[in-house]
């Protein structure tokens, strides 16, 4: 799977063309959209950092995952960098497959996969406050603090 | 040996930037280095990693290897 990784704003429906095949009956788009609010704060905007020479390597890596998994789906990821105010798309995946449930699926793995292996780090800027770098839930360090 | 270390998230506040090239003595694993670069001791408390050599997740065990491209990964936020 070729993540691209860019500073201009998304549009999911070129992913789904990228995807899109005559063997494919569905496509599952998953957008992420940045929220007004985390943990009970107020967001007013992120910053997104990226690591892109080993987003391309992990894309390749989660994308073999998935084609073992779902053979025949169809991958697409984009991923937004710099800074986004709320309600702008910082990611878009887009899986086409055979069936739906696939896709489906597919879409669920891959978008746990990248929360937890993709090198993509988020500053959020409160409403009040220092703005600060935010921790997925499925990050998973080697060595815990 | 010399190495290069790419930087990000609050390592990269930490140290002013984004990139550097250090010549380092010894032998040590990837966790020695970051150790060594963001002692545990200091306030507040250098974040929780995961190892990276040439691109590739490695483990912390692993040794640093002559003209290797490093990162140490900081908790993730991307999605």
């Amino acid at each position: 799977m070729k993540i691209e990784i860019t500073s201009d704003p998304l549009d999911p429906r070129a992913l789904e063309e990228r995807v899109s095949h005559q063997s494919c009956g569905a496509i599952v788009t998953f957008v992420g959209l940045v929220r007004d609010h985390h943990a009970g704060r107020g967001v007013t905007a992120l910053d997104y950092q990226a690591y892109p020479a080993m987003c391309a390597k992990v894309g390749v890596a989660v994308g073999d995952e998935i084609r073992q998994r779902w053979p025949g789906a169809r991958v697409a990821l984009t991923h937004r960098i710099g800074s986004l105010t709320v309600g702008e798309a910082s990611i878009v995946i887009a899986v086409a497959s055979p069936h739906r449930v696939e896709a489906y699926e597919a879409s669920r793995y891959c978008i746990d996969r990248i929360k937890a292996i993709l090198p993509v780090w988020k500053r959020e800027h409160y409403v009040d406050g220092e703005p600060t770098w935010v921790s997925n839930a499925e990050f998973t360090p080697e060595d815990p603090a | 040996m010399l190495v290069t270390i790419h930087y990000f998230a609050s390592l990269r506040d930490r140290k002013g930037k984004d990139l550097e090239q250090l010549e380092i003595e010894g032998q040590p694993t990837l966790r020695e280095l970051y150790q060594q670069l963001f002692p545990p001791q200091i306030t507040p408390p250098p974040p929780p990693v995961l190892f990276v050599q040439d691109e590739e997740y490695v483990t912390g065990d692993t040794p640093v290897r002559d003209g290797a491209e490093l990162a140490f990964i900081p908790p993730l936020g991307g999605g």
